[in-house]
């Protein structure tokens, strides 16, 4: 009878552990947490085994030392590169305006319609400045952050109620179509690759065919600076069984956008290109020491730091060794934390590809890890993005993966490492082979300027 | 419990995060072969201690475990609890000290533990999106290298030094 007391309470205390493995209460997480913390301690049996890997780490850690400067010059060719990309160039469009180059430092939590913005301190950008990517429009800046100077936030003209006034050629009687332009078409919302802009009010329903360019005239002055700038190619989308106007956008607004430019009155731009950021910024990164170089977990590729949630350390921050990137963080503890290392499925960063003999990067948009292939080193990501096949040819070209500007936790311009990139097709996966086989490092740094909250 | 005893299990505490330590300092290499030595220490100890004690193993193994894990405490622990149970049911009907029915546990169990942890992962974060990449595979040959590890030194893990108050049942 007592056995079978103690098995039943057994069982329901199995059933509840099971349930809150599943669906967690943050209440009872913190209190297991805490009742684990002895594992920390625990964790420091490890030790010998770092003394046993000291002799190859030295000696990735004295490589990685030594290509430091050339790398980092290389890193800030490709930033400026990208940044050169994102300015327009169509001499029409630079005539009364300046561009100010900036970079996305991620996107409000609960909003993917609103960016934040980094630009230089001393362009003069305003509330309601345009937002564009080389010739095409992307938004507005809707707020400066006060408590950070040089950044602001920026609504996409896929939000919502997000408007903006556009024209098209002129139409049989001479005139020119005007269309109001803003948000999505609710039934390719899902489907980002399928985005299409909403298209209404048209003030000639003949027309369903053209390009759509903004046409601000009755704006304010500021609006103004975004006329000629290319929004779309107008079409008929069935949505439900109804035929709508959309436009096919010319840009992925969900993860193609790294690199931006500001517009503004001609006297408030800067004298040249400058990068908003140096992602080599010593204060930038805090060093941090790994508890064991190996990990336990046959279905992940993580690490166990000597990093406490005293140290400010966001998850997802960065994690680096010289001028490469390694990982993140995932998780921020009060008495140690988790890196997730390149080969940890489900690690996803934006990239940049550089093709040898191309100036301009190819933004790739989001990459997932999919794991590490085999004990090869080489890790696999899937890429949603369509790379033209102009840029990267048919039979493939080797590229440098580096990291993109879109998160705040995630600086630009640290070196991923080397892929074969084949244009042309859709939703692939790359085999990288990391620039650093980061599995035996004993120390890794930590990205930790990006300290900053939400703007409204 | 008497001090032999919580010695043994503070013992069995060590142990088990040197089975930890050395499994994950020999993945650094990339080696997909490295198997779960201290599930397989666990299993060994379990298949002759007290029914009682088997929370108190499924507690310990957590704790060392956690020491180099990703995943969270609770879910560990869940897992733990699961493999307990059932190798208590297992060895109500089989002897899990002999070579055949502990190198199919420690087959079985292994894997059973990973599709746990990838379960709730998944659950826990759907946006992680990993249930489709195929992880469970991975899984197959730590389970296969901890089967032959339970199948050559079951018994070795089982006669460890301090774990002897654990044992009930001659091995």
């Amino acid at each position: 009878m007592g056995l079978s007391r103690s098995g039943t309470l057994f069982l329901i205390g199995f059933l509840v552990l099971i349930a809150l493995s599943l669906y967690p209460v943050a209440s009872v997480e913190a209190v297991i947490d805490r009742a684990f913390a002895p594992s920390r301690a625990l964790a420091e049996l490890a030790r010998p085994f770092a003394w046993l890997e000291r002799r190859t780490v030295a000696a990735a850690e004295e490589e990685v030392a030594l290509a430091f400067e050339a790398e980092r010059e290389r890193a800030h060719a490709v930033l400026f590169a990208s940044q050169a990309d994102a300015m327009p160039d169509d001499p029409a469009l630079l005539q009364g305006r300046a561009a100010v180059g900036a970079h996305v430092i991620g996107h409000r939590s609960k909003n993917h319609d609103r960016l934040r913005l980094r630009y230089p301190v001393d362009a003069g950008v305003l509330p309601g400045s345009p937002v564009v990517r080389g010739n095409v429009f992307v938004g507005r800046v809707i707020a400066l952050d006060p408590k950070h100077p040089g950044e602001c936030t920026a609504e996409l003209v896929t939000a919502r109620d997000f408007r903006v006034s556009a024209a098209t050629g002129s139409t049989a009687s001479g005139e020119l179509a005007r269309f109001v332009v803003g948000g999505v078409l609710s039934k390719t919302r899902n489907d980002d690759r399928e985005l299409r802009l909403a298209v209404q009010y048209p003030s000639d329903r003949d027309v369903a065919v053209g390009t759509l360019r903004v046409s601000e005239d009755e704006g304010s002055p500021l609006a103004r600076l975004a006329d000629g700038f290319l929004l779309g190619e107008l079409e008929w989308v069935d949505v439900r069984g109804t035929r709508l106007l959309g436009l096919v956008a010319p840009l992925d607004y969900a993860f193609g956008l790294n690199h931006l430019a500001l517009l503004v009155p001609p006297q408030m731009g800067t004298a040249g290109p400058v990068l908003p950021i140096d992602p080599f910024e010593p204060a930038s990164w805090v060093q941090a020491r790994v508890i064991l170089a190996g990990s336990v977990s046959a279905l992940r590729e993580t690490r166990k730091l000597a990093l406490t949630s005293a140290s400010q350390v966001r998850v997802g921050a960065a994690l680096s060794l010289g001028t490469r990137f390694v990982g993140r963080i995932g998780r921020v503890g009060v008495f140690d934390s988790d890196a997730r290392l390149l080969g940890d499925p489900g690690l996803s960063f934006s990239a940049l590809a550089r093709i040898a003999g191309q100036a301009a990067p190819i933004p790739l948009g989001r990459l997932v890890s999919l794991g590490a292939d085999g004990s090869s080193g080489d890790v696999l990501f899937e890429c949603s993005q369509v790379i033209s096949r102009e840029r990267a040819g048919a039979q493939g070209a080797t590229v440098e993966l580096w990291t993109a500007a879109a998160e705040t936790d995630l600086p630009p311009g640290l070196l991923v490492g080397t892929a074969v990139l084949i244009g042309g097709e859709r939703q692939f996966t790359l085999r990288v082979r990391p620039a650093l086989d980061a599995r035996s490092a004993q120390r890794l740094a930590v990205w930790r300027s990006s300290l900053v909250e939400d703007a409204p | 419990m008497n001090g032999s005893r919580i010695l043994a299990c503070f013992l069995f505490l060590v142990w088990a995060t040197w089975c930890y330590a050395f499994a994950g300092y020999w993945s650094s290499s990339g080696s997909a072969w490295v198997p779960d030595i201290g599930l397989v220490l666990a299993l060994s100890v379990m298949a002759r201690a007290e029914v009682g004690d088997a929370p108190i193993l499924a507690l310990l193994a957590t704790l060392a475990r956690a020491s180099f894990s990703p995943e969270p405490p609770i879910v560990l622990l869940a897992g733990f609890a699961a493999i307990v149970f059932l190798a208590i049911t297992a060895r109500s009907a089989v002897e899990l000290t002999g070579p055949l029915w502990r190198t199919i546990a420690a087959l079985v169990l292994v894997l059973v533990f990973n599709a746990w942890l990838a379960f709730a992962r998944a659950v826990r974060d759907p946006s992680a999106d990993v249930v489709h990449v195929g992880v469970l595979s991975a899984a197959l040959p730590v389970a296969i290298s901890s089967a032959l590890l339970a199948f050559a030194a079951g018994p070795l893990f089982a006669h460890l030094p301090g774990l002897k108050p654990m044992r009930r049942r001659p091995w």
